[in-house]
């Protein structure tokens, strides 16, 4: 695993930290959070400072038929 | 009529019958009710048929007919549904154990049809919490195909697709918030629409994620897909996502021209190692269309890897956050499958969803900016391989899950991020004889030109009209 992912330990705490018993499946939520993250960090990055969730629905009306 | 030809009709058709006095509501019901109790022991879609309620309320609507009530154009027709759908004081199981024993009030969705005429007969097999993609089952055993009962039928509305699709029940509520409406109508061969979010109210239907749940129907024609939505969608006071704009007449847009409008195939990611079986059967529907008058041009996509992985973590957050409380007190009660993608889901940065969200609208201007300046619809495979058994797909919550459930909703899950309207059309076989859907995806609240487009094309070819053996 790189050095930029997160972990498995990282992940169980995250978990526990919020009552959900020890994860046996530590390892694998690690690697899915760390691929999502991944896939979508460029896009993120790209973000402006102003963007809010809630533009989501001015642009669904803004672009209807 | 004898009863294969009765649960053969359309729903249209079926409707058509009952307002003309051809048929009785009462005698479409018995024989939509004889060929539920026939497909199940193969299919398992029902989780429930309320066989004596559903007889009391076809006798119902003969009388009302007979006294010259039409209720509206659902009028006498049989439909069950996904099991997500309250209806008040009946218990609804979401697929699973964490559903109320008693819901507290009715679904709109189940009201307008209700008014609409739709007489429900029971309850169908689904997804445990709508948050599987393959029609695997641990609560309530695995839903079959009709086309083959060893092989997927896709979900989380995997009940809807293969008794829509067996012939048992005329349409079907699915809800699709990562694909559960498109891929079992591409699995099982039926239609289905994924409407605009906001077009049709959520309120009492199972939340998963809020942000991307969607209603709708899935059906056997393109033409049931038009008369089920026109009858579910609008406003509602009781879901505030709903857009205030008025419904148009979708059976009137099905007698759109479609020539001349254009049809985008992506350039980039829908066919990245699309079986070649599929894809060819999504250039012959291609080449279906531009006999019928439409221009098919090739168009280039943003970025739906980051869409994707997006939506993947809105879905996983909000699906995490719903069920958080369920997770911390009673984990025994959801299957391993399950309880790992939710677990998975309290592992997503808050900052990263937030920005999940915030990207939502961009993507979405950027999507219409550069593709709908070009096309007036995106035509797409909804799979890009070939139906596995239920067997090879049975990974529980191992290792291999999440790649698996990736490969599954990777087409679909991008249109649930961007929220636009997309319909789900039969366009082949396999040469082992499982359906092969397309997906048309179109302009924010235009489900009409999908549905003009997807009636054309069935007035052009059969595949919607041969039935499984099952």
């Amino acid at each position: 695993m790189s050095q930029s992912a997160i972990t498995p330990e990282a992940a169980a705490a995250l978990l526990a930290a919020q009552g959900v018993s020890a994860p046996e499946g530590a390892d694998g939520y690690a690697r899915f959070v760390t691929l999502q993250l991944g896939n979508s960090a460029k896009a993120f990055a790209r973000l402006a400072f102003e963007e809010e969730p809630s533009g989501y629905t001015g642009a669904l009306k803004a672009n209807a038929r | 009529m004898k009863d294969a030809d009765i649960t053969g009709l359309s729903c249209a058709e079926a409707a058509r019958a009952i307002r003309e006095r051809k048929l009785t509501a009462v005698k479409v019901m018995e024989a939509t009710l004889a060929r539920a109790e026939a497909v199940h022991p193969k299919l398992n879609c029902f989780i429930r048929i309320d066989k004596d309620l559903a007889l009391d309320a076809a006798r119902l609507a003969d009388k009302d007919l007979a006294r010259g009530h039409l209720r509206g154009p659902l009028h006498g027709v049989p439909m069950a549904h996904k099991d997500m759908y309250y209806r008040k004081g009946v218990p609804a199981s979401y697929g699973g154990k964490v559903g109320p024993a008693q819901a507290p009030s009715t679904a709109t969705a189940l009201e307008r049809l209700d008014g609409a005429g739709a007489l429900q007969f029971g309850v169908l097999n689904m997804a445990e919490i709508a948050f599987g993609p393959t029609g695997h089952n641990y609560h309530f055993g695995h839903c079959r195909n009709a086309w083959d009962p060893a092989r997927l039928t896709g979900g989380s509305s995997s009940g809807s697709g293969t008794s829509v699709a067996a012939r048992a029940g005329y349409a079907a509520l699915g809800s699709d918030t990562g694909g559960s409406i498109r891929l079992p109508a591409h699995f099982c061969g039926t239609s289905g629409i994924k409407p605009t979010y906001g077009r049709v109210s959520r309120a009492g239907a199972m939340p998963l994620s809020f942000s991307l749940d969607t209603v709708g129907p899935l059906t056997r024609t393109v033409e049931d897909s038009a008369l089920v939505l026109g009858a579910i969608a609008g406003a509602d006071q009781r879901d505030p996502t709903t857009d205030p704009r008025v419904v148009p007449d979708y059976l009137a847009a099905l007698k759109r021209p479609v020539a001349g409008l254009v049809i985008g195939r992506p350039r980039q990611y829908f066919y990245d190692g699309c079986d070649p079986e599929i894809a060819a059967a999504l250039e012959a529907s291609l080449e279906t269309f531009r006999k019928l008058g439409a221009k098919v041009i090739d168009v280039d996509l943003p970025d739906f890897e980051a869409w994707n992985a997006a939506a993947t973590m809105i879905i996983g957050a909000e699906a995490a956050a719903m069920h958080g409380n369920g997770l911390r007190t009673r984990p025994q009660d959801y299957s391993p499958q399950v309880r790992a993608r939710l677990e998975q889901g309290m592992a997503i940065p808050a900052a990263a969803y937030i920005d999940s969200l915030r990207l939502r609208g961009v993507a979405l201007n950027q999507f219409c900016n550069e593709v709908f300046s070009k096309v007036d619809v995106l035509h797409a495979p909804v799979v890009a391989f070939q139906t596995p058994t239920i067997e090879e797909t049975d990974v529980g919550g191992g290792p291999k899950m999440s790649a698996l459930l990736a490969q599954v909703t990777r087409l679909t899950r991008p249109g649930n991020y961007l929220g636009v309207p997309a319909l789900s059309v039969q366009a082949g076989f396999t040469k082992a004889g499982m359906p092969v859907g397309m997906q048309l995806l179109g302009r924010p609240f235009d489900e009409a030109t999908l549905f003009a487009l997807g009636h054309a094309f069935q007035g052009a070819t059969d595949f919607h009209r041969k039935a499984p053996s099952a």
